[in-house]
């Protein structure tokens, strides 16, 4: 329960890091195939960066937001 | 001048209204949510025949084997386009009126992409091997695109929803008991309101916000590609991108019209979702209304004056055909319509506005069905023609998905507070703010606040 | 070496043997009568008549169709799971056991060969008995269409190989309807070889292909009436 504030955060980040690895296994797989590679090419790199930026929210955002919150009780008003 | 110690109570008293659904439930809930579980049970009945039997239930055949569920599909993702333009446009364009409306836009958007995504599955004629596209997906198949635009928009959508629901679960969470003060302890990340954590999710918000649009508009877009990139009459077309867009923001707006409208009623929020928001919605309806019509008619014209043979044949059996009622019903259900009240201000009223919402939705699920079905009704090859009848079977399923989607949405209401509470507070303490903002666009120099605005920390602590 | 067919329309009768034997050598199912009304027969090889004008200034055409065997097939640029293939020697096939049903190919496919399996497939009676043991039995669920008889070009390559030699662009292998054809309408050859019949018709005055202007290089082509 102490560390119950990490697994939002943490959740994002490996979802993030999943899809980045299935954009992997994408271009490893048009490459082995030459099949579609430009069309890879051009995907991943659209949207290998966005969740680069969803990874950089979990990790900021939330892990900085549920950190902070640790300290001195999880009691306040906004 | 009320101290601020009744300053509160006042404020209190007057958010109560906000806090109720999430407190407590009616009766008149489950009143409401009854019928609509039925529906969905009954909807989730008529899917068990299909995986049993196959999608010989259905009334798809050669040539039209596409229907009812892609239509779904196509009308759900364009629904979630409603999140995306009220929340982050105006947030980025910094209209205040946007501030009791993001959270119901967001949560419509999150909630109505799963059906969008159920909605492919369901027509798919072997879901259990639903995963292959993930292990042997090629990236030069629209529906793959498909993939991964929408689960980058689902993602990003649902951290959009999340972030500026942070404050207000810390809200909640101070005033429940029970299970729930867990769950929302739990969901609000120790939120605190110190500045440190205000600065890294306003951060995170703007970057949201800059990020989900050209996301969103990617969605919509290689949805209409799904189409566009094959070689059917009347589909072979380029603008399919912008139109699909367009249509989507469209039946986005008039969805969330409705919902606002309900809740407005079902919880009493006349106080905070008052005529001017349904004003400021309303004008952005009829101006995609007139948008729409525009797309609509440039791609009919194009098609009637080449004249070229396969397309000929599938724009008369839309306009006067076999399709000519659908068509004629879509036009005046999206555009006579919706243009006849809304451009009238007397009869811009919230009433009015619910009407030719609802009347958008349903021209424009009309719309996505003139899409698919005539075109595949009528194939290049002049050997064939084909026909398309659904089923009790798609009826029971769709009727199912969009009563599972207003649950989902009912339930939504009960879990979280459906008006962002600490934007609301935000735009009354940032008056001052806004009032310096808009006077900075007059000529001359700002003039400094005249009595001092308290210091943002201060009034959020 | 591409596989390409010549339909000769003036020598087609109508007579549906290609259509008939195309079923039984491939495991197409029947299906009942009340699907065939709707839209679900499956024929890969389809005889298409073609009527115009009145009577009594009626001119019938039957217009046999097969898979075109596009050279830029747009059912497999369309296939989210590369269930679609073209082989190196121009034969489009399709993978039953990677097919998500999804009907893409169906849609994108502008001359409506690629046919699905809305239930699971029957064989009635004494059907059952005949099917053809060199061709998978599809499922429920996917799509399925004219391969040229793939496995036919299987079993030539055996052939060949055990005598020492590769397979000819001629003779060597024929799809089922190419050889129940009893007005020898259709001609099938390698289109590269320009020594074949196939190739030499297909180069001739007569010879147009369905929807040329799309784009999609089809390798079955047409004989107008001479």
């Amino acid at each position: 329960m102490e560390r119950a504030w990490r697994v939002i955060p943490l959740t994002v980040a490996l979802f993030a890091l999943a899809f980045i690895g299935w954009m992997i296994r994408m271009l490893q797989l048009s490459w082995v195939r030459n099949d579609s590679w430009g069309f890879t090419v051009a995907v991943a790199s659209v949207v290998i960066p966005i969740f680069l930026v969803y990874l950089w929210l979990a990790l900021y955002v939330l892990w900085g937001i549920a950190r902070e919150g640790q300290g001195g009780g999880g009691e306040g008003r906004p | 001048m009320a101290g601020p110690t009744q300053q509160r109570e006042l404020r209190d008293q007057e958010e109560a209204v906000l806090f109720a659904p999430v407190l407590g439930t009616t009766r008149r809930f489950w009143l409401g949510a009854a019928p609509l579980l039925a529906l969905t049970l009954w909807g989730m009945y008529a899917y068990t025949l299909q995986l049993r039997y196959g999608l010989g239930v259905t009334g798809l055949n050669r040539p039209v084997a596409w229907g009812f569920y892609i239509v779904n599909f196509v009308f759900f993702i364009g629904i979630s386009h409603a999140g995306t333009l009220i929340s982050a446009i105006l947030r980025l364009c910094k209209a205040e009126w946007r501030r009791p409306i993001t959270r119901a836009a967001e949560a419509i958007t999150v909630l109505v992409l799963f059906f969008g995504l159920g909605s492919i599955i369901m027509d798919l004629g072997r879901p259990d091997r639903l995963f292959y596209v993930l292990q042997y997906g090629r990236l030069q198949s629209p529906l793959l695109w498909d993939v991964t635009s929408i689960t980058t928009y689902l993602t990003g959508s649902s951290l959009y929803l999340y972030l500026p629901l942070i404050p207000d679960l810390a809200l909640v969470r101070d005033r429940a008991t029970g299970w729930r003060r867990t769950l929302y302890t739990f969901l609000a990340l120790g939120w605190r309101g110190t500045p440190g954590q205000h600065r890294r999710l306003e951060r995170g918000i703007a970057v949201m916000a800059v990020l989900v649009i050209p996301v969103a508009i990617s969605v919509h877009t290689v949805v209409s590609w799904v189409f566009s990139m094959t070689l059917q009459p009347m589909w072979k077309s380029t603008i399919f991108g912008p139109y699909f867009v367009t249509g989507a923001i469209f039946s986005g707006i008039a969805a969330l019209i409705i919902s606002m409208a309900a809740v407005r009623r079902a919880y009493r929020l006349e106080n905070y979702l008052k005529p001017v928001h349904f004003n400021g919605l309303s004008l952005l309806l009829m101006v995609m209304s007139l948008l729409w019509f525009y797309f609509t008619f440039a791609e009919h014209m194009t098609a009637y004056y080449g004249g070229e043979l396969g397309e000929a044949m599938v724009l008369f059996a839309k306009v006067t055909g076999r399709y000519a009622p659908e068509f004629w019903a879509m036009v005046v259900l999206n555009f006579v319509i919706p243009m006849a009240i809304l451009a009238n201000r007397r009869t811009r009223t919230v009433a009015g506005c619910v009407v030719a919402s609802a009347s958008v939705v349903v021209g424009m699920w009309l719309e996505r069905y003139l899409i698919v079905v005539p075109t595949l009704a009528n194939p290049r090859l002049p050997y064939e023609r084909g026909f398309y009848a659904p089923t009790w079977v798609e009826v029971s399923i769709t009727a199912g998905a969009v009563a599972f989607f207003i649950l989902l949405y009912m339930v939504f209401t009960k879990l979280f507070p459906i008006i962002s509470i600490w934007e609301v507070r935000e735009g009354r303490e940032g008056l001052q703010e806004a009032h310096e903002r808009m006077a900075g666009y007059l000529p001359g120099p700002v003039e400094p606040a005249a009595p001092a605005a308290p210091a943002p920390t201060a009034a959020r602590g | 070496m591409r596989w390409g067919m010549v339909v000769d329309l003036d020598r087609c009768t109508g007579c549906q043997a290609c259509v008939v034997t195309c079923k039984a050598e491939n495991n197409v199912p029947v299906v009942p009568p009340e699907h065939a009304h709707a839209g679900r027969l499956m024929l890969w090889m389809e005889v298409i008549p073609e009527v115009e004008g009145e009577f009594p200034n009626v001119r019938a055409r039957f217009i046999p169709r097969p898979c075109q065997q596009c050279d830029s097939p747009p059912c497999v640029k369309v296939c989210p799971v590369q269930a679609m293939t073209k082989s190196p020697e121009g034969i489009v096939s399709h993978v039953f056991a990677r097919c998500i049903g999804c009907r893409f190919c169906v849609q994108a496919c502008p001359y409506g060969v690629t046919h699905f399996n809305w239930q699971a497939p029957r064989w009635p009676g004494d059907l059952r008995e005949a099917l053809n043991p060199d061709m998978a039995v599809r499922p429920t669920g996917v799509v399925e269409m004219c391969d040229f008889c793939a496995h036919r070009l299987q079993h030539a390559r055996e052939h060949a190989r055990a005598e020492g030699h590769e397979v000819r662009g001629e003779g060597d292998y024929v799809p089922a309807c190419v050889q129940a054809c009893p007005a020898r309408a259709l001609i099938f050859g390698d289109l590269d070889d320009p020594g074949t019949e196939a190739a030499r018709l297909a180069r001739g005055p007569r010879a147009y292909r369905m929807l040329e202007d799309l784009g999609t290089a089809p390798k079955v082509f047409y004989l107008k009436e001479g």
